[in-house]
Parts: structure tokens; sequence; C-alpha cells
């Protein structure tokens, strides 16, 4: 039986030491479903800085440290996804990271797709070391893309025998990051968040559950509670 | 292709050789080939203390950053800047050139607690079966 965090909204450090502590010391598949409040911006694991964001650093939204890698992402209107479960899990059994992101992206291709929008891997292209700034300027095979647009970008971070995916599912674009998808554009109306949580937790249910309606265990949260502040970016 | 002689292993894919009373650390040449795309390696500055079965790093490719563990418990005396810059070393030769650190060995018997080179290549064939 796997576990469902469902969705709220949280402060931005809050969020990524919550991602850490079910990545280190869950122990089901837990698919974990989130919003930002305040909004934030999120650095790569290894990106080098406030200097690196440029006149992102100006926007005055609070900073936070990934452990993930890839580019600084503005979470605004999105859901934010992540899913955490043993690299022997069956579902996953055999696969190579490229196959084990496919694994993970399925529910969400399916769950955007039952809300009426199709999305493509992109198949191509990458960035390296030197890519730009912002996540969702970066391409990567592994992108979801609507007409070549990001809609969802995703990033792991594997530790010994469990692997933690997470990424942002754009509802509208906002100014600090032009270039994205967004699902009020594509579907002409504007998309609550609680409607595509609501989806892609109905499709992870089916691919890696049952997931039944929990919350942090006591040491997860403790673990959170002590990692939280080294997120914060000052 | 076959690994060579006097390496040992963690099940997390980390190796080491033992060099008197220094052992190096890398990773095998599995772990690489399951790492597309190197972009960034994080290593412990010379002067610091790891422990075995702990992380002592972070390596990321394009689509992931793992933890890297410690095989060998002991103070880290050299680190490879070298491969910081050149993760390609990587791919070419991860058994010598693309060695990590080199280690003071604080518990030497712990390498007896390693994976031999037929038990990694078990571990590894029931992983990919």
């Amino acid at each position: 039986m796997g576990r469902l965090l469902a969705y709220a909204r949280h402060e931005p450090a809050w969020n990524m030491a919550v991602d850490e502590a079910v990545l280190r010391h869950g122990t089901v598949p837990t698919l974990r479903l989130y919003g930002w409040s305040p909004p934030g911006i999120s650095l790569g694991r290894f990106q080098p800085g406030r200097m690196d964001i440029g006149a992102l650093a100006d926007a005055g939204l609070p900073l936070v440290r990934r452990m993930t890698g890839g580019g600084a992402i503005v979470h605004w209107h999105e859901v934010t996804y992540s899913m955490t479960v043993a690299l022997d899990d069956p579902r996953l059994d055999g696969c190579d990271t490229e196959e084990s992101y496919a694994v993970i992206h399925a529910p969400i291709r399916e769950a955007l797709q039952a809300l009426g929008v199709a999305t493509t891997g992109r198949g191509d292209g990458g960035h390296g070391r030197d890519g730009p700034v912002l996540c969702f300027d970066r391409a990567t095979p592994l992108d979801l893309v609507v007409a070549g647009r990001k809609l969802v970008g995703s990033a792991q971070r594997r530790v010994a025998g469990r692997v933690l995916q997470h990424g942002s599912i754009v509802l509208s674009t906002n100014p600090l990051q032009p270039g994205t998808a967004a699902l009020d554009d594509l579907l002409s109306r504007t998309v609550p968040a609680d409607e595509v949580a609501r989806g892609v937790a109905e499709c992870f249910d089916l691919a890696f559950g049952p997931l039944a309606k929990g919350d942090l265990t006591p040491v997860e949260r403790s673990f959170a509670e002590k990692m939280a502040p080294s997120y914060r970016f000052s | 292709m076959a690994r060579p002689d006097g390496y040992r292993y963690l099940k997390t894919h980390e190796w080491a050789r033992l060099d008197g009373e220094h052992c190096w650390i890398g990773i095998s040449d599995h772990a690489v080939g399951h790492l597309s795309d190197l972009v960034f390696l994080d290593l412990p500055e010379c002067g610091q203390d790891i422990m075995q079965n702990e992380p002592f790093g972070e390596i990321e490719s394009v689509k992931a950053v793992s933890d890297l563990y410690a095989p060998m418990t002991g103070e880290v005396v050299e680190r490879n800047d070298r491969l910081i810059e050149e993760l390609d070393m990587l791919k070419r030769d991860p058994w010598n050139d693309a060695w990590m650190l080199k280690v003071r060995m604080e518990k030497p018997s712990e390498f007896e607690n390693l994976l031999e080179d037929g038990s990694y290549q078990r571990m590894i064939d029931s992983e990919d079966h």
C-alpha cells in the first residue's frame, strides 16, 4: 500500500525539506502534491547562487535550494508533484534513469490527457552544465512539452535504493518565467490547482497504488523541521 | 568486460582499492553507464573524514543527482580536482585516472565488508534482470 500526501500549500523551505524527509526516511511509495505559499524560486542543487539568476533575484520572492539538479524554477501558479519509490519497486525494476522518468511521468500525462491536454516527450536536445538559468528554458529529452514548450519540468534525486522525482505542472504563466506552456492557456479557462491535483492523484493511484491518504511520520516530520532552515537562501 | 583485480564494491556501486595505509575510491563502470551526460561532481575537501556507508559526495547527470557513499572510513588526503573539471574521464576509465578520493584508512578491516567482483556482478545481474 502506498501513501498520498494530499495537495496543500506550504512555504518554500518546508516544501523542499519535506521532499527530502520522505526520500530519506519514507518506507512506502509516496505521492506528494503541493503548492507554494508564498510563491518562491528554487535553484538547482549546484547552481552557483543568487548571482546566477540575475533579475530574478530582485523579484522579492523567497529563494530555496533544491536537492535535485537543473535550472531555477519560479514556483507560482503550479501544482508540484513528488513521487518517491524504491528503485527495486516492481514498477521501476530494471529501469535506467530515462525509463524511470517515463514510468513516473506516465500518470501525469494521463491526468493531463483527461483534462484535454496531450503532452509529448521532447525526445531530443539537452543542455549540460552551461544551460540557461531557468529550468523551463532548458531542454532535455525527458521534458513533457506541448507544441515544443515545456509544461512539466521534472528532476530526480537518488539515494541508496530510493528515487524521488519531483516537478512542476504549470497552471498559468508568470512574467518571471515567460517561456512555459500553461494549462490555463491551453484550455482557455482557469484551471484550479485542486482539479489538477485530484486528477494526478487518481492516475498515480492506478499506476503506483493503491495510495492511502496519509501524513508524515514523526521521523519524517522531525527531519523536515531540522532541515528546513538549511534550504533557505540568505 | 572484466573488471580489474583488487577492487571491491559497495552495493551502491562505489569501489575501493587498497594502497598501503591508504585506499583509492571511485565509482564503477556500471554506475557510470547509468549516469548519462554528467554535469557536476561534488567531493569533500582534503582533511575531511568520511565514514563507510555514509554519503561523501554527490554527482549530477542531466536528469538526476545521486549520493555517493563511502566504501571505507578515514580521512581524505587527496581529491581528484582534475576529474571535477573533466567528468568525461569517468566514461573513459573509471578505475584509474577517474579516481575520486585517496583516503587514509581508519579501519582497513572494513575492506572485508565490501563485495568482491563476483558478488558485485551477481548483484548487478539481479538488478538488471
